[in-house]
C-alpha cells in the first residue's frame, strides 16, 4: 500500500473577504488540503453579503491514487459544514467541521474529521490585506487500532495515517494574502505556515492482567513538537508545511469562474513510531533479563523493548518499538470552480487535481465537489 | 437511515416527484467489544430514493417509493444492490386546516433478503437489500402551525406480517453438497412481536415517536427532526450457518415422515450447546439417504435508537432543493428499552441531497 507522505500540508483557512469594484464581497475561502490529508475544495467566488451568520455545506468525493497505472488506494466522501460569523468591521470567524467516510484497504473509517476555527482580520481601505490564524482541534479519530501482524489486537497497533479520519494534533496555521480587485474579478496571492503543536498522548503503558495486553495507564496533554513536525498518539510525526497560493476569479453575469494554484513544501519527512505488543516465551526470572534477551535478538537495529508484565506459564508481555521515515514530497494543487450567483443560495461546482513533485510530476489525487451557502441569521 | 423532507415542497401539482440521493454509514465497534466507538465504520449505503406523489384534492395523498440501493462493507467487503423494498404510503389529513394526519404504509419485499455470501452461508442482515416480509406501518401526527413555521409530533407502529417462506428444499450433490429452495408458500410470518423472513431473520416490530420542526425564512426552511425507535423485542435472530449432511436412516416412505422423525428425535441430533439448531429434510434423496439441512441461528441485539436530523430546503416553486444530515445513536445497554436513554453510542450517520419537481 502506498503511503501518502505529501498530503499533509495545510493551506486550510476560511473566508478571506474583500469588496470588489462593484462593492460585492469576494471570497477566496477554504484550503486545498488539511493536516488530516484530506483534499478540500476552496470556495472561490462571491460570499453572502449582509448576514451576521451564514452556513456552507460542501459535499465532495476525493480519490487517492495507488500507483501510476490508474488504480486508487482510497476514497474520501465528505460533507464539510461551515458556519461563518461576520461581526461588522471586527473579524471574520469561521467554524468548520468535516463529516467524512474514508475507504481504504483496512475498511471504512469516520465519521468526523478535525474541526477548524479560523479567525481572519482584514486591513486597508478596500480590505485588500488579510491576515488569519486557523486553529485545528483533533475531533477526528486518529488512533484507530487494527490487528498486529500476528493477527491480535494489541492496543498499540494503529491504522495507517491515511486511513485515520483525523491527525490527532492541535495545530495552527498563520496566513497572509493580498487581493487585487480589477473590474472583471479578483486576483489573490498569499502564503501560509502550518504546524502541529499539541496532542493528547499516552504517557505510560501498563500490563492489563484481565485482557493480557498493553493498556494505557495515563494520557496527558503534551507539547507534540518533534523537529519541524509534531507527533500524535498513534506515533505519526506530521511535518510542518509552508505554502503559497494564487487565486483568480472572473466574473460574468450569471457565474463566477475561478482558478486556484497552490504549492506546498513539507519541512520534514514523515516519521512513524511503531509499537507492537507481543508475548515472549523466554523463561527468565526478571523483566530486565527478558528485556536483555529481546534486545540481544535485535542487536544492531534501532528496535527497543519494554517488558510490561508476566503472563501465566512464565511468558512475558512486552512492547516492541521501532521507527521508520518516509519522504514527504512537495505538491501542487490546481482547482477550477464555478459559482452560480445567487443572493440567497449560491451553488458551487468544482474540481481539484493534486500533483506530487518527487523529481518528477506524479498524479496525486483528485477531488470533485458540490457546495451550497445560505444565510442563517 | 433515510432523510425526511421537511419544508414546503412543490405546492399545487396533482403529480409530483422527489429524488433524494444519500449516503449513510453504520459504525463498527467490533475491535473494542462494542462498548464504545473507535472510528471504524462497517457498512456504507448509497441510496437514490424516487418518490412519486399523487395528490387527488381533498381525498388523500398517495406516495410510491422506489428505492435504489448500493451497499458495501462488512466481512469480505460484500457489495449488494440495486433494488430495496418498495413501499406505498396512503396519507389522510383531518381537521379544518388538516392538522391531524393518519397514514398507512405498506411495504413490499422487492429487495433480495436471502442472499448468501458466496460460500453458501447466509449474509449479514446489514448487507441484505430488503426485509423479506410484507409489512405495514401505521402513523399518526398532529401539526401545530405558527407564523415562524410548524411543529409536528406523532408516532408510528411498524410490523412485518407475511412472507414467502421456503417449504421444501432440493438437494444437489454436485458441484458440492448444497440445498436450494424448491417450493415457497405465502405465509403469515409473525413470530412473537416480530416477523420471520425466508433467510431465517426474525425482525422485531418497532414503535416510533417523532417530532419535526420547520422554521421558515424568506428563502429557506430549516428542518429539525427527532425520531425515537423502540424495538418491541430486544433481539433479532439471524441465521449464521447452513450445513448439509446426510440423514442415514433410509426407511422413510416420504419426506414428511423423515421430517417428523427428525423433529421428534431432534435432541439426539444436537451436540452440546447446539440448542439454536433446526433441521430440515430435503425432498429428494441422494445415495439412498435423506439429506438434512442444519440451520443455526444466533441472537443479535436490536437496541433502541435516536435519530437526529437537520436539513434546509431552498424554496422554489418548480425545483426546491433539500440538503441534510442525520446522526443515529443507539443504546447498547438497552436501557432505553426500559424507558430511559442511558448510554447512547454512535451508530451511524447519513447525508444527502434531494430535489422535488412537479410532474403534472
Amino acid at each position: 500500500m502506498r503511503f501518502a507522505p505529501n498530503k499533509l500540508a495545510l493551506i486550510a483557512a476560511a473566508a478571506l473577504c474583500a469588496l470588489n469594484a462593484f462593492g460585492d464581497p469576494v471570497q477566496t475561502g477554504e484550503g486545498s488540503t488539511d493536516l488530516s490529508g484530506n483534499m478540500q475544495l476552496k470556495w472561490l467566488g462571491k460570499s453572502l453579503p449582509g448576514n451576521f451568520l451564514s452556513a456552507e455545506v460542501m459535499l465532495s468525493l476525493g480519490m487517492l491514487p495507488d500507483t501510476s497505472d490508474g488504480r486508487f488506494s482510497g476514497k474520501v466522501s465528505m460533507a464539510r459544514v461551515g458556519l461563518d460569523f461576520h461581526p461588522p468591521k471586527v473579524l471574520d470567524v469561521k467554524l468548520s467541521m468535516p463529516f467524512l467516510v474514508k475507504q481504504g484497504p483496512d475498511g471504512f473509517t469516520g465519521p468526523f474529521g478535525d474541526m477548524d476555527l479560523d479567525i481572519c482580520k482584514k486591513w486597508g481601505k478596500n480590505e485588500n490585506v488579510q491576515t488569519a490564524l486557523t486553529i485545528g482541534f483533533p475531533t477526528g479519530y486518529s488512533a484507530i487500532q487494527k490487528p498486529n501482524p500476528q493477527g491480535t489486537v494489541d492496543g498499540v497497533t494503529f491504522l495507517d495515517p491515511e486511513n485515520q479520519p483525523g491527525n490527532g494534533l492541535f495545530d495552527a496555521q498563520v496566513r497572509a494574502s493580498y487581493m487585487f480587485l480589477p473590474e472583471w474579478g479578483f486576483v489573490n496571492v498569499g502564503g501560509a505556515y502550518s504546524a502541529g503543536l499539541f496532542a493528547v498522548r499516552t504517557s505510560e503503558y501498563i500490563y492489563d492482567t484481565s485482557t493480557q495486553k498493553a493498556s494505557r495507564k495515563s494520557m496527558d496533554f503534551q507539547i507534540a513538537r518533534d523537529g519541524l513536525g509534531a507527533t500524535n498518539e498513534a506515533g505519526v510525526r506530521t511535518p510542518d508545511h509552508i505554502s503559497i497560493s494564487a487565486d483568480l476569479g472572473i466574473k460574468t453575469d450569471m457565474l463566477m469562474q475561478c482558478f486556484s494554484l497552490g504549492f506546498s513544501f513539507p519541512m520534514e519527512s514523515i516519521k512513524i513510531y511503531n509499537l507492537m505488543g507481543n508475548t515472549t516465551q523466554f523463561t527468565r526470572s526478571t523483566r530486565d533479563s527478558v528485556t536483555d534477551s529481546l534486545q540481544h535478538l535485535y542487536s544492531g537495529t534501532d528496535t527497543t523493548f519494554q517488558v510490561l508484565g508476566e503472563q501465566p506459564n512464565q511468558a512475558w508481555y512486552y512492547l516492541q518499538k521501532w521507527t521508520h521515515e518516509i519522504k514527504a514530497d512537495p505538491y501542487l494543487t490546481i482547482q477550477y470552480n464555478v459559482e452560480k450567483n445567487d443572493m440567497a443560495f449560491p451553488i458551487f461546482l468544482g474540481a481539484m487535481f493534486k500533483f506530487d513533485l518527487d523529481n518528477q510530476i506524479k498524479f496525486g489525487g483528485l477531488n470533485v465537489g458540490l457546495g451550497f451557502r445560505f444565510p442563517v441569521f | 437511515m433515510q432523510l425526511k423532507w421537511i419544508g414546503n415542497g412543490v405546492e399545487g401539482a396533482l403529480f409530483d416527484a422527489e429524488v433524494v440521493i444519500g449516503r449513510s454509514v453504520l459504525s463498527d465497534s467490533s475491535l473494542v467489544n462494542g462498548s464504545q466507538y473507535d472510528g471504524r465504520l462497517r457498512l456504507q449505503t448509497t441510496t437514490a430514493m424516487l418518490n412519486l406523489y399523487y395528490h387527488p384534492p381533498r381525498i388523500m395523498d398517495v406516495k410510491l417509493t422506489l428505492p435504489l440501493v448500493f451497499k458495501e462493507g462488512n466481512a469480505n467487503n460484500i457489495k449488494t444492490g440495486p433494488i430495496s423494498d418498495l413501499s406505498l404510503d396512503l396519507t389522510r389529513k383531518w381537521g379544518t386546516v388538516g392538522n391531524i394526519l393518519t397514514a398507512l404504509t405498506i411495504v413490499f419485499p422487492t429487495g433480495n433478503a436471502s442472499m448468501t455470501d458466496g460460500v453458501a452461508q447466509p449474509m449479514s442482515s446489514d448487507n441484505l437489500l430488503g426485509g423479506g416480509v410484507f409489512g405495514a406501518s401505521l402513523r399518526a401526527s398532529y401539526t401545530f402551525d405558527h407564523d415562524w413555521g410548524i411543529v409536528s409530533v406523532g408516532g408510528s407502529y411498524s410490523a412485518g406480517l407475511f412472507a414467502m417462506l421456503t417449504s421444501e428444499y432440493s438437494f444437489q450433490e454436485n458441484p458440492y453438497y448444497n440445498m436450494t429452495p424448491s417450493k415457497q408458500v405465502f405465509k403469515f410470518s409473525r413470530s412473537g412481536f416480530g416477523s420471520i423472513n425466508d433467510a431465517g431473520i426474525v425482525g422485531p416490530d418497532f414503535v416510533g415517536v417523532f417530532t419535526d420542526i420547520g422554521i421558515k425564512t424568506e428563502a429557506l426552511t430549516h428542518g429539525f427532526s427527532f425520531n425515537l425507535g423502540i424495538p418491541m423485542e430486544n433481539g433479532r435472530s439471524e441465521l449464521r450457518t447452513m450445513q448439509v449432511s446426510d440423514l442415514t436412516t433410509t426407511d422413510f416412505p416420504t419426506r414428511e415422515a423423515a421430517q417428523a422423525y427428525v423433529d421428534t428425535t431432534k435432541s439426539e441430533l444436537l451436540r452440546p450447546g447446539d440448542s439454536a439448531y433446526t433441521f430440515i429434510v430435503a425432498n429428494t434423496t441422494a445415495n439412498g439417504h435423506w439429506p438434512l439441512l442444519r440451520k443455526y441461528s444466533v441472537q443479535k441485539p436490536v437496541p433502541p435508537s435516536l435519530t437526529l436530523q437537520y436539513s434546509i430546503e431552498k424554496h422554489d416553486m418548480a425545483l426546491p432543493i433539500l440538503i441534510g444530515g442525520a446522526i443515529k445513536l443507539e443504546d447498547d445497554n438497552l436501557v432505553l428499552y426500559k424507558g430511559a436513554l442511558g448510554n447512547p453510542v454512535f451508530a451511524g450517520f447519513a447525508m444527502g441531497i434531494g430535489f422535488k419537481f412537479p410532474v403534472y
